[in-house]
């Protein structure tokens, strides 16, 4: 039953005199009516008492000493738990991330110098000049066109013509 | 520094300040209790007494940030009982058959091996509980902290102690339940 189970839930709770007097009051005259219940409750107070059964060492007679000299070893290092975690952290010096900062950034200069120096062949060379109007946009369009200059017959070198030659040859 | 007058809040005071004799003192007023703890939660020697010395290590580190408003007990509750569960979480369940102690001269040969058995049982339930659950029954049952202390001492809200305790309690019925002589005696 619903209510059986919303007043089981807070057995416990009753047992342990943690509910206030409504609810408390509540539950007390929910368990004048339902065996079910008071049987739940009777084997929650037997639980107590089988617990207490658990058998507890009395602690090693040196731990009081062990204690002490850890103590007395942490005072003379002046370590500290908060001391350890930072020392494992190791923090980098500033410089290597400058140094860091700086290749990243000739990196980026190179690549871009390179792709302008690209560019420009492309438009400037000799063969570039045959390669004036739609030819160019032709290559503009190419979204990779910048790197053909990579390329072991790039569009516009002797290579390439000397391929083509051959190619027409066929 | 012993005076028994002289309570635990102001020893922390004193360790914070740098009194090494307040700290011994601390040391020993509750090295038994906050062993007890954890030997009960862990069910194993070398793992309660690391647990301890933690503890009241990461208590002298923190002295000097200690506010006499705290009680004293309540925040060492809260190491502890971090710890344990800290240290459960790397630890593989298992059961411990524990070492009987010397046979109690006044039970019988036949009692003495059904309260030692009941008491095996009984380990073994506990260390099959999710270590929350487990700590929640420990410190109401044994350390008979209501259930606002044990919410500080597990960092969480009564509510949530309710529950842990209500499905502890479940799962040790179960476990428990079953078997002849769970009485009283």
């Amino acid at each position: 039953m619903l209510s059986c189970l919303r007043y089981r839930r807070r057995l416990g709770a009753f047992l342990d005199g943690e509910l206030d007097q409504r609810e408390s009051k509540a539950v007390e005259t929910h368990l004048r009516k339902c065996v079910t219940c008071s049987a739940v409750l009777q084997g929650l107070r037997l639980l107590g008492p089988t617990l207490h059964t658990l058998e507890t060492p009395a602690p090693p007679s040196d731990l009081v000493s062990k204690i002490l000299t850890a103590a007395r070893g942490r005072q003379q290092t002046g370590e500290t738990i908060t001391e350890v975690i930072q020392l494992h952290k190791d923090p980098q010096p500033a410089w290597t991330w400058a140094l860091r900062g700086a290749t990243a950034a000739a990196l980026i200069i190179g690549l871009g110098a390179g792709t302008y120096m690209g560019l420009t062949t492309f438009r400037n060379g000799d063969s570039g000049q045959s390669l004036a109007g739609a030819k160019l946009n032709e290559y503009v369009e190419d979204p990779f066109y910048f790197l053909d200059a990579l390329s072991a017959a790039p569009r516009g070198s002797i290579e390439a013509a000397t391929l083509e030659l051959l190619e027409g040859g066929r | 520094m012993s005076d028994p007058e002289v309570n635990d809040q102001q020893l922390m005071q004193a360790v914070g300040s740098g009194d090494h004799k307040a700290f011994g003192e601390i040391v020993r007023r509750h090295q038994t209790w906050a062993w007890t703890i954890a030997y009960r939660f862990l069910g194993q020697d070398e793992d309660a007494a690391d647990v301890v010395q933690d503890a009241f290590l990461r208590l002298l580190d923190a002295s000097s940030r200690y506010q006499p408003s705290a009680n004293f007990t309540t925040y060492f509750y809260r190491i502890i009982t971090r710890l344990c569960l800290d240290r459960a979480k790397k630890m593989q369940p298992l059961y411990v058959e524990t070492t009987p102690d010397s046979p109690d001269p006044q039970l019988g040969v036949l009692e003495e091996m059904l309260r030692q058995e009941t008491a095996d049982s009984v380990r073994a339930a506990l260390d099959s509980l999710p270590p929350n659950q487990r700590m929640a029954i420990l410190l109401h049952y044994f350390e008979e902290l209501n259930y606002s202390e044990i919410a500080s001492a597990l960092e969480t809200t009564p509510k949530a102690v309710e529950r842990l305790l209500a499905r502890g309690r479940q799962h040790l019925r179960a476990i428990l339940g079953a078997r002849d002589n769970f009485s009283p005696s």
